[in-house]
């Protein structure tokens, strides 16, 4: 009996396992759309409002769901209160970090975001940000197409590999 | 390192530089001037950040620095060097880091700071078909800490009224004699309005093209100009003058500095449709107005009712002349007269 339960368990472990795995491949094209979509916005707010950035950040994500609002909010918090965008950018990145489901990859694309931002005029920013938008967007497909093939394989993996395991020690 | 050598006077009031100034510095020049001793910090009229250059902090006419470790010092070779990185990085915190928004501010070669303080640029100047169209690599801030001079203009505005009517004035003053302040005390007055004189509170409109009168810092006047008064702010003289006159219904306008002939029509207008007009003009005394072609022309007009000279020549603020245009003669009683106490403080700061 006491053999069953920890069989059982494993298979159960491993399932979670494999379902965490997938569901982080999953949300990262979600969480690099919603991050497009707030740059984009924020480019927006920039080439056309010419929005003070603290308020730019915060019309941006608008409807946009969290941690991507979040990183917004607190990147728009620390410039109101004095600090230089660049590293309230950079602070917030390192912060949220264990928030995303990024890679190392999708975090390069946006600690570049932060780098001068607000420093230039409106055409210079409107550049950087478009430019910004479709290395995410770049991102966001093959995001995509990551978590269909191997958040699947992920999702299946687990209770194979645990039902597998169990058969052996039975 | 001199410490209370400098023989300052001293004034009371809000150390506006250390609460609005320096927590728009970068690092290490906040904490530099944060420990700057009231006696200083609370009479100082500009800092200057220059890139490779040591701080400089003015009062009137005297300078002092503050050295790497935070003493004051009468050497200003001895001071602080100001890195290119702290002006930068200054200029980012003092706009939030959104320099895209303040475009027509840096073609100008100004911005103003929440508390209406001013801050001058300089730097790489990028220029498109022969206009200024931005400034890149800021290497130089002025920072002039604005101080609001209240009451100043008690003594004037009896002279601009009659039959409880404000008459269309203008005030002729060479630069630093007190020409905006005096414009601005005026505002204020009118705004709240003068019982003792009978005059209402009034619908004052402001042009305020280089937003030294009111300080707007998005949108809203840092300075106080009275609770019926409405701003446009960085807008162009004539444009704002028919703009106000559409509107708001305005019974005074008032403008800073004219000097463009495209001016001249736009007052015209609003004199025209019953509306009272302060306005300003560079110069040392109305013969050297009607020296200015287009002011020449306006004043033949007879648009203005009152001419109030200012001088320096007993200290910033020193009306010479208050000239009723219609009658051609002095309204002053006395040869000369001071405004108000605190523009007395302030030519003293000046070591006038």
């Amino acid at each position: 009996m006491l053999r069953m339960a920890a069989l059982l368990s494993i298979v159960l472990c491993s399932s979670a396992f494999g379902m965490i795995v997938a569901k982080r491949y999953s949300l990262r094209p979600k969480q690099l759309r919603d991050f497009h979509q707030a740059v984009a916005a924020l480019e927006t707010e920039i080439s056309y409002g010419a929005t003070p950035l603290p308020q730019a950040l915060r019309i941006a994500v608008a409807g946009v769901d969290q941690p991507v609002s979040g990183f917004f909010l607190q990147v728009a918090e620390k410039v109101f209160k004095g600090k230089p965008a660049g590293l309230a950018w950079e602070r917030t990145c390192e912060e949220l970090a264990m928030a995303f489901c990024f890679t190392s990859g999708d975090w390069k694309i946006i600690n570049s975001i932060g780098v001068g931002l607000g420093t230039t005029d409106r055409i210079e920013e409107k550049k950087k940000l478009k430019l910004s938008c479709s290395r995410l967007l770049a991102q966001e497909e093959d995001a995509t197409e990551k978590s269909l093939k191997i958040g699947r394989v992920w999702r299946y993996m687990g209770f194979l590999a645990g039902s597998a395991l169990a058969l052996v020690i039975w | 390192m001199i410490k209370k050598a400098v023989n300052w006077p001293a004034v009371n009031g809000n150390d506006r530089f250390c609460c609005e100034i320096v927590p728009l510095l970068a690092q290490p020049a906040a904490s530099l001037l944060r420990n700057l001793p009231s006696e200083y910090s609370t009479i100082l009229e500009e800092l200057r950040l220059r890139s490779g250059s040591p701080i400089l902090l003015r009062s009137g006419q005297k300078e002092i620095s503050v050295s790497p470790d935070g003493q004051v010092t009468l050497d200003t070779s001895k001071g602080f060097s100001v890195t290119p990185e702290i002006v930068r990085t200054s200029l980012e915190i003092m706009t939030r880091s959104s320099i895209y928004a303040w475009e027509e501010e840096l073609r100008n070669g100004f911005l103003t700071l929440p508390g209406g303080h001013r801050v001058g640029l300089a730097g790489r100047v990028v220029v498109e078909a022969g206009k200024v169209k931005t400034m890149r690599y800021v290497s130089s801030l002025n920072v002039r800490i604005s101080r609001e001079v209240k009451d100043v203009a008690q003594k004037v505005v009896p002279y601009l009224i009659t039959n409880r009517t404000l008459q269309s004035t203008l005030i002729i003053s060479p630069p630093q004699a007190g020409k905006t302040t005096l414009l601005r005390d005026i505002v204020r007055l009118l705004s709240n309005g003068i019982p003792e004189l009978g005059l209402p509170g009034q619908n004052v409109g402001v042009v305020d093209e280089r937003s030294e009168l009111a300080g707007c810092w998005e949108g809203i006047p840092q300075n106080d100009l009275g609770p019926r008064t409405d701003v446009l702010d960085c807008c162009p003289k004539s444009q704002g003058m028919i703009m106000l006159l559409r509107a708001m219904a305005p019974q005074v306008i008032v403008t800073d500095e004219l000097g463009k002939p495209e001016d001249i029509s736009a007052l015209e207008e609003a004199v025209n449709g019953g509306v009272s007009v302060i306005t300003t003009v560079h110069g040392q005394d109305e013969e050297d107005a009607m020296r200015k072609p287009f002011l020449k022309q306006l004043l033949q007009t007879g648009v203005f009712r009152r001419i109030v000279v200012l001088s320096r020549s007993l200290g910033v603020g020193t009306v010479e002349r208050i000239i009723d245009t219609a009658q051609g003669k002095n309204l002053l009683p006395v040869s000369r007269m001071k405004l108000g106490s605190n523009i007395e403080i302030s030519a003293s700061r000046r070591g006038n």
